[in-house]
């Protein structure tokens, strides 16, 4: 037996309300190296903001989270509330992490190659020539080797998508968060995203993907996680999760998509 | 005829090097308030849209103050309240008593107090006008505030405050013109003496006119063309 390949992220009792509204009631995750972990859930089942938790975009009620051994630096204020204790240590913990959005979010004044390029040269300072290597690189493999000098405005939602892709892979990070990232596409542009997903998890890559592409979820995770209600409502490898022997909540869920 | 053109010329009796040495003295004072308006009308978006709660109220008091009172009373007030009350405060505790303040420092202060004002909503805007997942997308990658401002925020700002700061500008170089009471002979003041030693108002205030105007149109153009080279990568 190969021993476990190490943990990537550890996230243990998140909560989160907003107001009133509790909309994570305590959800624990580890994810190990390699890893590609579907997260699905009806909409208001807390998917999005569990996710954003992870990176600390969104600061949690309760719980911890680490990236690899470091711990995210929370802690309690006076007022007894959860908060980034230290700025610089949250910002250092998110240059082991990167984002996929579902609005892709590229920065309009910035050329293709010089998204992609931002923030391996600026956050990691790595070596100019360096970069622009592993950007063309990227690039050519997102299938946007053509477009290094065009502003975002210019691209298709799929494209976009794709150089958010790129530069989300250029610092070389642990683990890519996806935040629902074929949603805001055409349906002949979430393929051409899709398969570049998928080739992603085929080379190692440790993802989380909140998605509602079940297709993706079946076929290409490790490991599928239903979320209900701000809680895990059952969570398993694909094989489990869409078989005979699936939750009955999950296949609630899933029967609407399946019509 | 030909006086009035002596008058105007490099000549002995002419004016013109004073005149321009007034176009030169306005321009200077116009560019150090609006940069000073600049600086401060940043701090104060800033606190204004970040800041605690004291501070986002003293902001916005700020901007209601001087906003709402007339710039020659600002001018005044530094230049000659200000001063007089200093004096009458170190008579009191017997400390030298200081002179009047340099005219150009406080006339540009003056200016650029009540620019940061106007300049600080302007801010505020530009910066309400970026959407929120280009903050997260740096931040998810690790940039720092700082990093995030300089590189993110500030040229998409550029895009959209650009226009209004010419317009701000173009104020200020014409309130530049009130600090002609300080004395400072900038160009206002330079006119209103070679108006009154010469004699020929009409002659002088027309010219000075005709200078603002060329001041005033050449760098509208300036701001239209960095209005232009900010938003490169929108059109289109």
């Amino acid at each position: 037996m190969t021993p476990p390949s190490p943990t990537v992220l550890t996230a243990t009792n998140i909560r989160k309300s907003f107001g009133d509204r509790e909309v994570l009631a305590g959800i624990s995750l580890e994810a190990r190296e390699g890893e590609v972990i579907s997260i699905l859930g009806g909409s208001g089942s807390g998917k999005s903001t569990f996710l954003r938790c992870l990176n600390l975009l969104e600061v949690p009620d309760e719980g911890q989270i680490a990236i690899g051994d470091v711990q995210a630096p929370l802690a309690r204020n006076r007022h007894g509330r959860l908060e980034v204790s230290d700025g610089r240590a949250a910002a250092r913990l998110r240059t082991q992490t990167a984002m996929v959005f579902q609005g892709f979010n590229l920065w309009p004044h910035l050329t293709v190659l010089q998204n992609v390029m931002e923030a391996p040269l600026r956050v990691h300072r790595r070596d100019r020539d360096e970069v622009l290597a592993t950007a063309r690189t990227l690039l050519e493999r997102v299938g946007m080797a053509g477009f290094h000098a065009a502003y975002p405005k210019r691209l298709s939602g799929g494209q976009q998508q794709r150089v958010a892709i790129a530069r989300a892979l250029a610092t070389n990070p642990k683990l890519v968060l996806f935040d629902e990232p074929t949603s805001a596409l055409d349906p002949e542009r979430v393929r051409e995203v899709l398969a570049l997903m998928r080739s992603l998890a085929e080379e190692g890559r440790t993802m989380i993907v909140v998605t509602h592409e079940m297709a993706f979820a079946r076929d290409v995770s490790s490991r599928v996680v239903h979320l209900m209600n701000g809680r895990v409502e059952s969570s398993g490898p694909p094989a489990q999760m869409f078989g005979p022997d699936a939750s009955p909540a999950f296949r609630a869920f899933l029967s609407p998509a399946a019509l | 005829m030909m006086d009035d053109l002596a008058l105007l010329g490099f000549g002995p009796d002419g004016w013109a090097p004073l005149l321009l040495k007034g176009c030169v003295l306005t321009l200077a004072v116009s560019a150090t308030s609006m940069a000073i308006g600049t600086v401060l009308g940043v701090l104060l978006a800033w606190a204004r849209l970040k800041g605690p709660r004291w501070l986002r109220r003293t902001a916005l008091v700020y901007g209601v103050v001087l906003r709402g009172v007339p710039e020659l009373l600002v001018i005044l007030l530094l230049y000659f309240g200000l001063p007089s009350l200093i004096l009458s405060l170190s008579e009191t505790f017997g400390w030298d008593a200081p002179g009047l303040p340099p005219p150009f420092l406080v006339g540009s202060l003056s200016v650029g107090l009540v620019s940061a004002a106007y300049q600080a909503e302007i801010f505020r805007g530009g910066v309400g006008a970026i959407p929120r997942g280009q903050f997260e997308a740096a931040r998810a990658m690790g940039f720092g505030d700082l990093l995030c401002f300089h590189r993110i925020v500030l040229p998409q700002v550029a895009r959209v405050v650009l226009p209004a700061l010419g317009n701000v500008w173009q104020f200020n170089l014409k309130d530049s013109a009130l600090i002609a009471v300080t004395g400072l002979s900038e160009l206002m003041r330079t006119s209103l003496v070679a108006a009154g030693s010469t004699r020929h108002p009409f002659l002088f205030f027309g010219l000075a006119m005709a200078l603002y105007l060329v001041l005033t149109t050449l760098s509208s153009t300036a701001f239209h063309y960095g209005g232009r080279y900010s938003n490169r990568w929108d059109r289109g």
